[in-house]
């Protein structure tokens, strides 16, 4: 059975070779029409390259996950706070979660409540993700103007 | 709006509580979170790596190998770099200046974290560092 370590060693060889293999993948036509006219407004350098830089992106997205997931599994006891991920993840940018702390606490915090795994599923950047996203959706929210 | 991207570069003692395997550990708790937290590159100077004898051979070392993947090499342009900074700040060891030296590598317009135990030297380097430096101490 395959292993993490067998994962992480394998995208080791991916940044260090140069190596390449043929392989025939079915997709959708709309997805492989779309994908060639992103290619060709500029979004890689071709196809392949497109294709490949996706498929590198998730499978690194998915070994980070489970590197966390086996972490806290192990050591349960590291688990951070939501909130401090956030905080710091936001740190030193004009993000809006940087700007506006007690929303951005708040967020994390019922987020939190809502998905108590959330850290020892190791997908940390999706939880990271949604929290800005609310970020941003409740600071941008027009105050109700006040009635008479 | 563009999601923020945070890189980070691990110093020494970071180093040392990632490679503890105690049940519990403060520090190794710090150094998760700021891992957590980096959703960019996370990266550790080789010379970082023989100070804090983190040989990624050895079993002991598994759990630091899980999340640190990048070694950051002294190449030649890097001795070149840290030998520039430790002329600017001479306190500060070959080490220190490695960690800033990485940091320097890693700016692509995100965020870059270094997460120290020993903010005095790296400060003084920073402040000679051509990216900005988040630093934060352990």
């Amino acid at each position: 059975m395959a292993t993490l370590f067998e994962l992480l060693a394998t995208l080791d060889e991916l940044d260090s070779s140069g190596d390449v293999k043929a392989t025939s993948v079915r997709m959708p036509e709309a997805l492989h029409q779309a994908v060639a006219i992103a290619t060709e407004l500029g979004m890689a350098e071709s196809f392949t390259a497109a294709t490949n830089d996706a498929l590198a992106s998730r499978v690194r997205a998915f070994a980070r996950q489970r590197a966390l997931a086996a972490h806290l599994a192990r050591f349960p006891q590291d688990q951070p706070d939501l909130e401090a991920v956030v905080r710091r993840r936001v740190s030193g940018t004009d993000h809006p979660a940087a700007l506006h702390e007690q929303v951005t606490v708040a967020a994390a915090q019922r987020y939190e409540q809502r998905h108590p795994d959330w850290a020892v599923s190791g997908d940390v950047d999706h939880a990271v993700e949604q929290v800005l996203e609310l970020v941003e959706m409740l600071v941008e929210m027009p105050v109700p103007a006040a009635t008479a | 709006m563009a999601a923020p991207v945070r890189h980070l570069v691990l110093d020494n003692e970071a180093v040392s509580a990632l490679l503890a395997t105690t049940s519990q550990h403060a520090k190794r708790a710090q150094v998760l979170e700021a891992i957590m937290s980096a959703n960019g590159r996370t990266v550790v100077p080789t010379a970082v790596r023989c100070e804090a004898l983190w040989d990624r051979t050895q079993h002991v070392a598994a759990a630091a190998n899980l999340h640190v993947r990048e070694d950051d090499p002294l190449d030649p342009d890097a001795a070149n770099r840290n030998v520039q900074l430790r002329k600017a700040v001479p306190a500060a060891s070959l080490v220190d200046a490695s960690v800033v030296v990485s940091a320097e590598r890693l700016r692509d317009g995100g965020v870059v974290e270094v997460l120290t135990s020993d903010p005095g030297d790296i400060a003084a380097l920073a402040g000679h560092a051509d990216v900005p430096i988040d630093l934060r101490t352990l």
